[in-house]
């Protein structure tokens, strides 16, 4: 009975499994027809959203960067990721990301936890953010990059500074023209990002900093194992005392 | 009591030695510095800290803990601070807070802030075993003798309650108790707290015998000084606290101009000859020349640092974001650190057996001044 009963559930179980597997086969099998029924019948590549970036740094270079971006709207963090600049971010949990440094200027991740690189004076610069609602008027948007949409054809500036944006006046054309970027009979860029930095007079464009030479390390590392040495032998002299006491 | 803990070293070289230690974890994150700082640290615990089980367990306690928080710590930063250009591997984005890549700039950055968390607290528990309390509280003047009585209480809250902890334990293991859940906790935590009160009540006592009430000061203004002395001990004492907060805050200048302009007001403050508390003591501690090498050799490390700081920043601070570059290397500074294990080479180490330390743990036991 009990081996009739065991091979009975055991038939349950399978024909269980069994079920089970083809209602998800079929959910997926509907969900993949139905994304494949939503996909545009022409096979065209979706529309190429365009926007633009321009970073004022407090020596007054000026970096232009074109985004293509898919979406109809992306965050104006994603657009500064997505735009080739170096930056340095840290998240504020449900308050989005800060910035702390653009292209090497700003401050320090530690820092910048504490005060998004803010000084303790009234005019002491930070990185601010500010969109061009027309040509050459800079607006600060004070709820920060993570909640702020762009579209196609926004320009977005980052400056750093304590008060005034100090952006130049600048349509998405000149962007992508002062990025570098051709565009086409539509006045479309292409469908990679593309930046730029322009210097102004009597600015030149920072040099890479020299590395120290090996043998600097080298020496480094002999001074920590001298001090590493004098570590155990200060261990060593404790014990043998107290060997000797005992 | 000779006004030399069992070290053999004057209360006040050690402070020196101690601010010389903790000045480079609080300034930066520069490997090479923060390494050269642990092993010479390590190297003076090493040889001063107690090895006897009771103050070892007492420390020790707090360095694993402090060991336990770095490792924390490190985690969380890794995966919260998704910054960086090495990523090593990656959260799914849904998940909120610890999506997204994890790199290698924030392993670094976890472990060189644990490393100088760790530091930190080992200077810390070191000074604690090796300095002389009740040397250091009758150092200070007479005004600011309760100051020297509460930090001396609070530097041996810890230790005592681990201590009094591992006692009550092991009381209760020898009469077959054993805890298994939070509920048990109870017969742990309410002899641990009516410990903790009783020695507190007994310490006040043996504090009042010895002449370290303020009564005396309330009862009679005229004789204990103007008060404007008190409100300049005090600004003195908030200043101080100001300025260590501005030091971890990494605004040095400021910090530094606070501390002392701090040290100045608690000069003139403590700089009262009209007091009438006077204190008997059968020994005086006599300044010695170990006690100006290790006092010189710190003051000789914290100029290095602060010049370093104002002329070479980045030998000091370091920061892997956005990109795992080598750090900096300052030599001549990391020469200068290696003169942190000064207390080892010229102070003679008592071990743990001699007389003259279990003198001084019977009174590290009860720190009275």
């Amino acid at each position: 009975m009990s081996v009739l009963g065991g091979r009975s559930m055991t038939a349950h179980l399978a024909r269980s499994v069994v079920g089970l597997l083809l209602v998800i086969v079929a959910g997926w099998a509907g969900t993949a027809g139905m994304a494949w029924a939503a996909t545009p019948i022409t096979g065209l590549e979706p529309d190429l959203h365009h926007a633009g970036l321009v970073v004022r740094h407090g020596d007054g270079r000026v970096t232009y960067a074109y985004v293509p971006f898919e979406e109809d709207a992306i965050s104006g963090i994603d657009l500064l990721k997505r735009s080739g600049i170096s930056h340095v971010t840290i998240s504020f949990g449900g308050l989005g990301e800060g910035v702390c440094s653009l292209e090497g200027e700003g401050c320090p991740a530690a820092e910048c936890r504490r005060s998004v690189c803010q000084g303790p004076g009234a005019n002491a610069p930070f990185w601010q953010y500010f969109r061009q609602s027309a040509p050459g008027e800079w607006r600060p948007l004070t709820l920060g990059a993570s909640s702020t949409k762009v579209r196609d054809g926004d320009v977005d500036g980052w400056s750093w500074t304590g008060h005034e944006a100090g952006l130049p006046a600048v349509s998405l054309a000149d962007v992508a023209r002062l990025a570098g970027v051709p565009l086409n009979d539509e006045g479309q860029g292409g469908d990679l990002p593309a930046l730029q930095t322009v210097y102004p007079p009597g600015v030149a464009p920072l040099a890479a900093e020299e590395g120290q030479g090996t043998m600097v390390y080298v020496v480094a590392g002999g001074l920590l194992v001298l001090i590493g040495g004098g570590a155990v032998y200060a261990a060593r002299r404790r014990r043998v005392g107290e060997d000797a006491e005992g | 009591m000779s006004g030399h803990g069992r070290t053999d070293l004057d209360a006040r070289a050690w402070l020196l030695w101690g601010v010389a230690a903790s000045l480079p974890p609080l300034l930066g994150r520069n490997p090479f510095v923060l390494t050269a700082t642990l092993l010479a640290v390590l190297g003076v615990r090493a040889a001063m800290a107690p090895s006897d089980a009771e103050g070892a367990l007492a420390w020790n306690g707090i360095v694993r803990l402090a060991a336990v928080f770095a490792s924390v710590g490190t985690l969380f930063n890794v995966l919260t601070a998704h910054l960086g250009d090495r990523p090593f591997a990656s959260v799914p984005d849904s998940l909120p807070i610890i999506g997204g890549p994890l790199t290698l700039n924030a392993l670094v950055y976890g472990l060189l802030s644990g490393s100088a968390l760790l530091t930190l607290v080992l200077v810390g528990t070191t000074l604690g075993a090796a300095l002389d309390w009740p040397a250091l509280a009758r150092l200070l003047p007479a005004r600011l003798s309760t100051v020297a009585v509460a930090g001396a209480v609070a530097w041996a809250f810890i230790p005592q309650t681990v201590v009094a902890l591992r006692e009550i334990r092991e009381a209760q293991a020898a009469r077959g108790y054993r805890a298994r859940g939070g509920r048990d906790l109870v017969p742990l935590l309410v002899p641990l707290l009516a410990g903790g009160l009783e020695r507190a009540v007994t310490l006040a006592e043996a504090l009042e015998s010895r002449g370290f009430s303020s009564s005396s000061d309330q009862q009679d203004w005229t004789s204990a000084g103007p008060p404007w002395r008190a409100v300049l001990a005090a600004l003195g004492l908030a200043g101080t606290l100001l300025g260590a907060y501005l030091l971890a805050a990494e605004t040095p200048i400021a910090a530094l101009t606070t501390i002392g302009f701090s040290a100045v007001a608690l000069a003139v403050a403590g700089a009262d000859k009209r007091n009438p508390r006077r204190r008997t003591r059968y020994r005086h501690t006599h300044w010695r020349q170990r006690d100006s090498v290790v006092a010189g050799t710190a003051i000789i490390v914290v100029a290095a640092v602060v010049i370093t700081l104002a002329a070479d920043p980045r030998a000091i601070r370091y920061d892997p974001y956005p990109s795992l570059i080598p750090p900096r290397v300052n030599l001549g500074l990391l020469a200068a650190l290696t003169l942190l294990l000064s207390p080892v080479l010229v102070a003679p180490v008592r071990p743990s057996g001699s007389p003259s330390a279990k003198t001084s743990r019977s009174v590290q036991r009860v720190p009275l001044p």
